[in-house]
């Protein structure tokens, strides 16, 4: 199964926090997905290409044409603002 | 005779509204009212959009007055919940756009909204797209109009639901991994998941983009058609959508029969189903081949590397900055506090544990274990396909191995839910255009849907093919 300190640090790159009674069953949940999935070691594909994904991967181009937008639409979705700006919280700190 | 305008199928409605036999408005208030009536018990939407409609079929009249008509003039419709609609709420079953209202249309909406459609409203879905029975909406379970004690099936499960219950004339779904297929066998409909690339995204809450495809769920395979007709088309806001479809060539009929497909954890009275469909189509002509998929057994497993992992990535755009708020700022001292509070709260158990899934297996250490082996092996289950489809037109089998199942049943257990989607998620795998019709009913009267998968960009030649079963079964 997988380890505590796994699924923490995992949960630190998620972005998310997980509270000490939630542990003991996302460690099964998780581990029960990643056993189901081992499935895949089985198959031999040492030579095979991967394909991540089905488009046609060609670049669709436009001009450098500014646009106007609706900013007020896409301001009001925002948390905190000021003028037409994002404001956030410190992004600079020391690490705990 | 006054006739119950909500049975009708588009074709006949839109029959009915050029004959003038009703208006588009009158139409609307039909389906209002049985939204008021049984959506109390059945749960299908999130929102309803009363007023908004009534305007749109008021347009509508005046463009059928006009002699401006499309198949889809006037036709009311619901949308899941995970399609923007300018100016109305899109939560997408999540606590974390419970308010959020978009900003600007989906594609879909823009050509649906310019042939003069009807949007009733948005229907309920597992949250994010992510499950098989409409258990992880955030705020209700959907009924299946079918029985009551069951799930209708997911994600689109809200949308399937309104059909089946006759609170919309035809939904628009999504589908990732099923979601459009199974609920439509689970409410005994047809759902139809398009070619990858053939509709285009822009709009669509992302949810794992190289499988996310939206397509129609509706009442019989005409219908199909055209809502499919309608939204289909490539579009310059998603570089992944294309205009390749192919012309219907079909000449000699020729069925292909995986015996993956028929394999244990198959339900027998699915089973039973499927085989007397496959009997009628060889009583109508076609040849029955059969036919290996080596590759099915490991589908499901690769499905839930690659979702997971373009979830994680897709959902990091949820922040509490740009999009819901659900903490106080006094909470927060530094960014990261927003950030991990904020996705904490919002977010449901589900959508955390596959986001958490996906960092993993594109982590450090284990992304050539997990992520980089399941891009090989989809590209295996490609393969597979495209060998079958030198030798059959289309490959049939159930959508689902088990009839709809009882609101709880699966919830506790992720494996055994995730089991319901297993012919369904290699076609988005890879690619493919793939339908679910209605064929049969289990002896407790639960319905159960055939499965045919076309190959890509052949949604013409699919549908002509399924249509062929439809007229014999509706016969019958």
């Amino acid at each position: 199964m997988i380890s505590e300190e796994e699924i923490r640090k995992i949960a630190k790159l998620s972005y998310l926090e997980i509270k000490d009674e939630e542990i003991d069953e996302i460690r099964e949940k998780f581990s029960s997905i990643l056993e189901y999935v081992k499935k895949l070691q089985e198959l031999d594909i040492s030579d095979v290409p991967e394909t991540a994904n089905l488009s046609k991967t060609e670049n669709v181009f436009r001009g450098d044409i500014a646009k106007e937008k609706e900013v007020e639409d896409l301001l009001s979705a925002l948390s905190r603002k000021k003028d037409n700006y994002m404001q956030v919280k410190k992004i600079l700190y020391n690490e705990d | 005779m006054k006739i119950d305008l909500t049975k009708l199928t588009i074709i006949e409605a839109s029959e009915g509204l050029k004959n003038r036999d009703f208006t588009s408005v009158e139409l609307t208030k039909a389906f209002l009212n049985k939204i008021k009536e049984k959506d109390k018990e059945i749960k299908a939407y999130i929102t309803v959009i009363e007023e908004i409609a009534l305007k749109q079929a008021e347009r509508a009249d005046k463009m059928i007055k006009n002699k401006e008509i499309y198949p889809l003039t006037g036709i009311p419709c619901a949308i899941k919940d995970n399609i923007l609609i300018k100016d109305i709420k899109c939560t997408a079953s999540s606590k974390f756009l419970e308010n959020y209202i978009a900003t600007y249309n989906a594609t879909v909406i823009e050509k649906l909204e310019k042939m003069g459609a009807v949007f009733l409203g948005k229907t309920n879905l597992d949250e994010f797209a992510m499950g098989s029975s409409c258990e992880n909406s955030a705020f209700f379970t959907t009924k299946n109009p079918r029985d009551l004690e069951r799930v209708p099936g997911g994600s689109s499960g809200g949308s399937a639901a309104a059909v089946a219950a006759d609170m919309c004339i035809y939904a628009l779904g999504s589908d990732t991994g099923g979601s459009i297929r199974q609920p439509a066998s689970f409410c005994g409909i047809t759902g139809l998941k398009p070619t990858y690339g053939t509709v285009s995204r822009y709009g669509l809450i992302a949810f794992a983009s190289s499988l996310d495809q939206i397509g129609p769920l509706t009442k019989n395979i005409d219908d199909a058609k055209i809502v499919f007709d309608a939204i289909k088309g490539s579009d310059p806001m998603d570089s992944t959508s294309v205009n390749l479809e192919k012309k219907n060539n079909l000449s000699k009929l020729r069925i292909g029969v995986p015996k993956e497909y028929f394999a244990k954890g198959l339900d027998g009275e699915v089973e039973k189903s499927i085989k007397e469909a496959i009997n009628i189509y060889k009583e109508l002509g076609a040849e029955i081949v059969d036919i290996s998929l080596p590759m099915s057994e490991y589908a499901l497993a690769c499905y839930y590397i690659i979702a997971p992992a373009e979830a994680s990535a897709n959902l990091a755009r949820f922040d509490g900055l740009r999009y819901g708020k659900t903490i106080k700022d006094e909470e927060a001292e530094k960014i990261i506090d927003i950030y991990l509070k904020n996705r904490t709260a919002g977010f449901g158990k589900e959508v955390k544990k596959r986001i958490m899934l996906g960092t993993y297996t594109l982590s450090s250490g284990y992304y050539d274990a997990y992520y980089k082996r399941a891009l090989k092996a989809r590209t295996l289950i490609k393969q597979d396909f495209e060998k079958a489809f030198e030798k059959v037109d289309v490959i049939i089998g159930p959508t689902a191995p088990c009839l709809p199942f009882k609101i709880g049943e699966k919830s506790d257990d992720p494996m055994s839910m995730y089991l319901s989607d297993i012919y369904t998620v290699s076609v988005n795998l890879a690619g493919l255009p793939a339908i679910s019709i209605p064929c049969g009913k289990s002896q407790s009267g639960l319905p159960i849907g055939m499965h045919l998968i076309g190959a890509p960009f052949e949604e013409e030649k699919l549908l002509s093919i399924a249509s062929l079963f439809e007229k014999k079964y509706d016969n019958k």
